[in-house]
């Protein structure tokens, strides 16, 4: 019996992954277990294990976007193995009734046709994917409306959304879309006279920043932010943990002012569990445990991974496991599940000199908390003027379910915590 | 206007038929017998009391007689509905049908014309491989035979009507599950779609098909039983935002080639579905057809939906995983967007 090779839902977030390349061939026998594929999800690239053993069949190519779910390839018994093989991006996902039904199929031995194997049957639509590379593949219904429009089949490249990858009529016609809202054809103005400004270069976005990018868009347009900004003094918390770094000189982890706030605000939205949710437009989920996002810049990309149970965990845990996803983040190493189930986030650009700014919600959260630099100004304190340190907090929160009060006291909370590092004792 | 099944709608049209023109008269097996079924399937129910056995007429159990005598009598200037208690049976009749019937006009330089109509039900209904074939494709691939195939009550009585009055033989397809037979006769798991039938004298003329459901993402074309099985796709793929326009062929031969070609010109997508063997059943000259004239409209590659290339299983089982099914016809289109 065949086992099928669905593309694994690895991203919480995407509908699609990439399909980076096969680490076996065509033909090759595959043990259980073994790594078979890898594939790129919208924050790392991953490697994914044999189901089974057999001959290896591949569906579909490296390169491709596919949804999850979907078959793409098989290991079969046999070498000359004939089980069919459907078209790539076909879903076997479906109601246990279909399952059922193909369970039915393959057990009276009838393939996709309806054609018993090995006899007429399959006519395999995978024999069609041997041998196109590189040909591109145009419905003639697509291929009518290119001529009609003037278009050229030169233009297309790679593979179209239609069955077998071809490009049909309505990639044709978003084509069409596309090169209509571009508003230099609206202008009156002779050619000659537009000068096209010079590039430095041609930026391809790559599947994790096109995932922020989409992500970015999906969180303003769908989501309703308020910013509320406080200024608090943190001279006492500098103090304290420059007393923690002199005591503690060779510690493992150095502590940063991160992980104060990682410490001070999972304790705080334990409090405010209105702020430690997920929105959904119609269930509210607040949470009782803490996965605190960090959103991390690797130098190339923005990542988020998270910290589990941060409420629970002591100031030197949170610091070790900063320390250890910050590293992992910038080798690019960390793995799908530590991207996932993120209640809160936590984004600091203190360390870049910014302070002030509106952070973006990553719905289905309902908020998350910046933190600018800490300076120092003249300031009154206890009826004098003195220098103090001073850092902003910038929480932005969704609107549909969290007011501005309750967003006053929970940065308030954070506030009297920062201000106040003993209580963080209590 | 009367709600009538398709066995109610066809004995209608014999009545009325036999009313009208005297030369009109059926033969067949058991069509007439006193305590019958009325043939196999209760068309001709009551119809010996009403014109007596003359006109109704029973014959020994030889289907080359009964097309030979039917063959002859049409040639002679009489309007015979034959009988076939199962389509299958249509292979014991090939020679007259084949050689003599679809030859006779043309080899007759036109002074002969055979005004034949031979009704024959198809479709699986656990009867088993001798008497559940659907056999349409053996004789749309016979020139001088017209092939027609009712899935409803008012084109199975104007269908029917227009068989009787055509010069040249006629195949009338019927669907077992279709009847909607009553008492002993009931089929199990029949859909009888009940309709309405006027009362008067209409005609369906032979070569028209009919819209069934507008869409305008797939065209799907299906007869008889399959036609339902279509449509009851067309909902489920309608859930699924995809809109299927259902032709009704009605007729197979002639083919109503520019109704499908201008659903085709607008969907751009064509399924066919059919309970025939998949190699070389009819839907395969409807799928080559569009390829030649509908080409430049396709967005997608033509796909069938047919029984597999194996004899009509007995086995319940297996006979429901043989006739295409609705699930069969909502997975092939969703494959083909």
């Amino acid at each position: 019996m065949a086992v099928d090779i669905l593309m694994p839902p690895l991203s919480q977030t995407m509908d699609t992954l990439v399909l980076v390349a096969w680490l076996k061939k065509e033909g090759d026998r595959v043990a259980k277990g073994e790594p078979l594929f890898t594939v790129e999800t919208d924050k790392a690239t991953l490697e994914v294990e044999a189901p089974g053993e057999g001959i290896l069949r591949v569906l579909a190519s490296p390169g491709e976007e596919i949804k999850a779910g979907v078959l793409i390839g098989r290991l079969v018994a046999e070498k000359d193995d004939t089980t069919f093989l459907p078209s790539v991006g076909k879903s076997v996902q479906g109601e246990e009734q279909d399952k059922s039904r193909q369970a039915e199929k393959q057990e009276i031995g009838l393939g996709e046709y309806g054609c018993l194997e090995g006899e007429n049957g399959g006519k395999p639509p995978a024999a069609w994917e041997a041998g196109r590379e590189g040909r591109v593949f145009i419905s003639p219904r697509a291929r009518r409306l290119m001529t009609q429009e003037g278009l050229s089949p030169d233009m297309l490249r790679g593979r179209g959304s239609g069955p077998l990858g071809a490009f049909i009529e309505r990639d044709v016609l978003a084509m069409i879309q596309r090169s209509s809202t571009q508003p230099a054809t609206k202008l009156n103005v002779p050619p000659a006279e537009i000068t096209k400004p010079s590039y430095a270069q041609q930026v391809k976005l790559d599947l994790s920043r096109r995932t922020v990018a989409r992500r970015m868009l999906e969180s303003h347009t769908s989501v309703p932010p308020v910013t509320y900004t406080r200024e608090v003094d943190v001279t006492a918390l500098v103090q304290l943990r420059q007393a923690v770094l002199r005591r503690l000189p060779s510690w493992e982890t150095r502590l940063t002012y991160t992980d104060f706030l990682i410490f001070t605000v999972s304790r705080a939205l334990v409090k405010h569990p209105y702020l430690n949710a997920t929105f959904d437009e119609e269930t509210f989920l607040q949470y009782t445990q803490v996965n605190m996002a960090l959103a991390i810049d690797t130098g190339h990309e923005l990542v988020a991974p998270v910290i589990p149970g941060a409420e629970k965990k002591r100031l030197a845990e949170l610091a070790n496991a900063r320390a250890d996803l910050v590293e992992r983040a910038r080798r690019g190493e960390l793995e799908a599940h530590e991207l996932k189930g993120a209640t809160f986030t936590l984004t600091n650009l203190g360390a870049l000199g910014i302070d002030h700014f509106t952070p973006m919600i990553t719905p289905p959260q309902v908020a998350v908390l910046g933190v600018g630099r800490i300076r120092q100004i003249a300031a009154v304190f206890q009826g004098e003027i003195q220098i103090r340190n001073v850092m902003n907090l910038l929480l932005t929160c969704d609107h549909r379910v969290i007011d501005g009060a309750p967003a006053a006291r929970f940065l308030d909370c954070v506030a009297q915590l920062l201000e106040s590092p003993e209580l963080m004792m209590l | 206007m009367a709600m009538m099944t398709i066995a109610e709608a066809l004995r209608q049209a014999i009545r009325e038929e036999m009313q009208r023109d005297e030369r009109v008269f059926c033969i067949g097996e058991d069509i007439g017998i006193p305590g019958g079924f009325g043939g196999a399937f209760t068309v001709t129910l009551g119809l010996s009391d009403e014109f007596g056995h003359e006109r109704i007429l029973d014959t020994p159990i030889s289907e080359a007689a009964i097309a030979g005598i039917a063959l002859g009598a049409a040639i002679a200037g009489m309007r015979p509905i034959a009988d076939v208690q199962y389509a299958d049976f249509l292979f014991n009749m090939m020679d007259q049908l084949v050689n003599e019937a679809a030859k006779m006009r043309y080899m007759s330089g036109g002074t002969l014309s055979v005004p034949m109509v031979m009704r024959a039900p198809v479709g699986a209904t656990a009867r088993g491989a001798q008497h559940a074939q659907s056999v349409e494709a053996f004789f749309t691939h016979v020139p001088g035979l017209k092939v027609v195939c009712p899935a409803t009550a008012y084109d199975a009585k104007g269908l029917l009507k227009s068989a009787v009055r055509d010069e040249n033989p006629v195949l009338v397809f019927e669907h077992k599950l279709l009847y909607g037979s009553k008492g002993p006769r009931t089929e199990k798991g029949s859909i009888s779609p009940v309709g309405e039938v006027p009362e008067d004298d209409y005609t369906v003329p032979i070569g028209k098909g009919v819209v069934r459901r507008k869409g305008k993402d797939v065209t799907i074309v299906a007869n008889l039983l399959m036609l339902y099985r279509s449509l009851a796709a067309a909902e489920e793929l309608s859930r699924k935002g995809v809109e299927a326009e259902v032709i009704d062929p009605r007729s197979l031969v002639p083919l109503d080639e520019d109704l499908i070609l201008e659903s085709v010109k607008k969907t751009g997508r064509l399924l066919i579905v059919e309970e025939d063997n998949l190699s070389g059943g009819w839907g395969a000259e409807v799928a080559a057809r569009m390829a030649d004239s509908g080409f430049f409209w396709l967005d997608a590659p033509i796909k069938r939906v047919a029984a597999p290339d194996v004899p009509p299983p007995f086995s319940p089982l297996l006979e429901r995983e043989y006739v295409p099914s609705e699930t069969k016809i909502v997975e092939t289109v969703l494959s083909m967007l």
